[in-house]
């Protein structure tokens, strides 16, 4: 396991993004927790999410897809 | 070389404290907030006793000689590097010219900013935390003051690797954060757990009953030696003196007026109103965030309970040290 998943900076923060929102390379849409260091995940690509494939506070893997995105 | 151009409303030196001079009446004091202090450092690569700034409502203005690390944990302030955003809990980049402001705190109250090598001021009696009440230790025994200069320790090598590596990446701040508020079981929001008190049994039923259910409402009656708490008055079964004894930090105390009383770090060390209650020692820092009108709940947790969240707290801390070390591996 390489951490757990987050969607939102913290229980009574909104999510960083939902399905259908714009992203680009520098947007933040995750943190991944380890070892309670939280790391910020950026996008790395432009365009709109269509899927959020984990749920907030499930454990991930490496390799494991996180979001489908539709490149623009 | 760090140089104060504003000291805010109350701006301390504090580390984790003075112990072990209680017997001649010394206050053990330091950093309100133990575990935001203690994640501050770590986040720079400090021993998590050093000394650290700890700022209350209105943090001050510092201006920096040269690059180094610099982080900060605690209550929601407005901070920021030449204009712009300085972010919590996590290491931040300044560079020689660069001035750091704190404005308000725009939720809680007090904020802890540790720099890498630690504030270095004089150790007195083992610490080099500020006790104003007596004048002695931080800087002078007081508070910072305009045009006051503090210098640190050296950094430790992680913290000049990750000072090198934001450089590199040309970054202000990592993409990575740890916040104390993750470390250990946090309570639920608004409220504190708490143990039964040695004179618990003092206090009639419904005052026992009316701790726990009660909302209480921080008063203006705070600092760092305790916070009062405005609430149903709780009586004691019959009138009764108390030989003074030992209070810790945590320790709700009940003076006749039957409002509590919650001992902070910078308390007395001896009491001789009854100790009705004692916060568990995770959630004392909440105490240490109560704006004026800010309301608190007790719920009761056993002694067993509250060791087994220290526990917890320290196992956590543990990770982050481990994670932050692998960071550079």
């Amino acid at each position: 396991m390489v951490g757990t998943f987050y969607r939102s900076p913290s229980p009574e923060n909104p999510p960083f993004i939902d399905a259908n929102g714009k992203v680009d390379e520098k947007t933040v849409v995750c943190i991944i927790e380890a070892m309670k260091i939280m790391n910020e995940i950026q996008a790395e690509t432009k365009g709109t999410i269509v899927e959020i494939l984990v749920e907030s506070g499930q454990p991930v893997e490496y390799g494991q897809r996180l979001f489908r995105v539709k490149q623009a | 070389m760090i140089t104060v151009q504003q000291p805010g409303l109350l701006t301390t030196v504090q580390d984790l404290g003075r112990p072990g001079y209680q017997q001649y009446g010394v206050v053990v004091g330091g950093a309100l907030d133990a575990l935001a202090a203690r994640t501050a450092n770590l986040l720079v690569g400090n021993e998590e006793n050093a000394a650290v700034l700890e700022m209350a409502q209105t943090g001050p203005a510092l201006c920096f000689s040269q690059s180094t690390l610099v982080a900060w944990c605690g209550a929601d302030f407005d901070a920021q590097i030449n204009g712009e955003p300085c972010p919590r809990d996590r290491p931040v980049r300044v560079a020689a010219g660069d001035v750091l402001r704190f404005g308000l705190a725009r939720r809680g109250l007090r904020a802890w900013l540790a720099i890498a090598g630690g504030i270095d001021v004089p150790l007195v009696m083992g610490s080099r935390s500020t006790y104003r009440r007596a004048g002695l230790g931080g800087l002078a025994g007081r508070a910072l003051q305009g045009t006051d200069q503090l210098s640190c320790g050296d950094a430790s090598e992680w913290s000049q690797q990750i000072l090198e590596k934001l450089l590199a990446n040309g970054q202000r701040a990592t993409a990575w954060s740890v916040r104390p508020d993750t470390i250990g079981r946090p309570a639920r929001v608004g409220v504190v757990r708490a143990m039964r008190g040695p004179e618990w049994e003092w206090f009639t039923e419904p005052a026992q009953q009316a701790f726990f259910q009660a909302t209480w409402v921080a008063t203006k009656e705070a600092d760092r030696m305790g916070v009062r708490l405005k609430g149903p008055g709780l009586a004691l079964a019959q009138p009764r003196e108390m030989i003074s004894s030992a209070v810790n930090a945590g320790v709700v105390q009940i003076p006749p007026a039957g409002q509590p009383i919650v001992l902070l770090p910078s308390r007395q060390s001896v009491g001789g109103y009854p100790r009705l209650a004692a916060v568990a020692a995770v959630d004392l820092r909440h105490f240490t965030q109560l704006r004026l009108g800010d309301s608190i709940r007790f719920e009761e947790i056993s002694v067993v309970g509250a060791q087994d969240l220290i526990l917890t707290q320290a196992r956590d801390l543990t990770r982050v040290r481990l994670g932050l070390s692998r960071l550079l591996a």
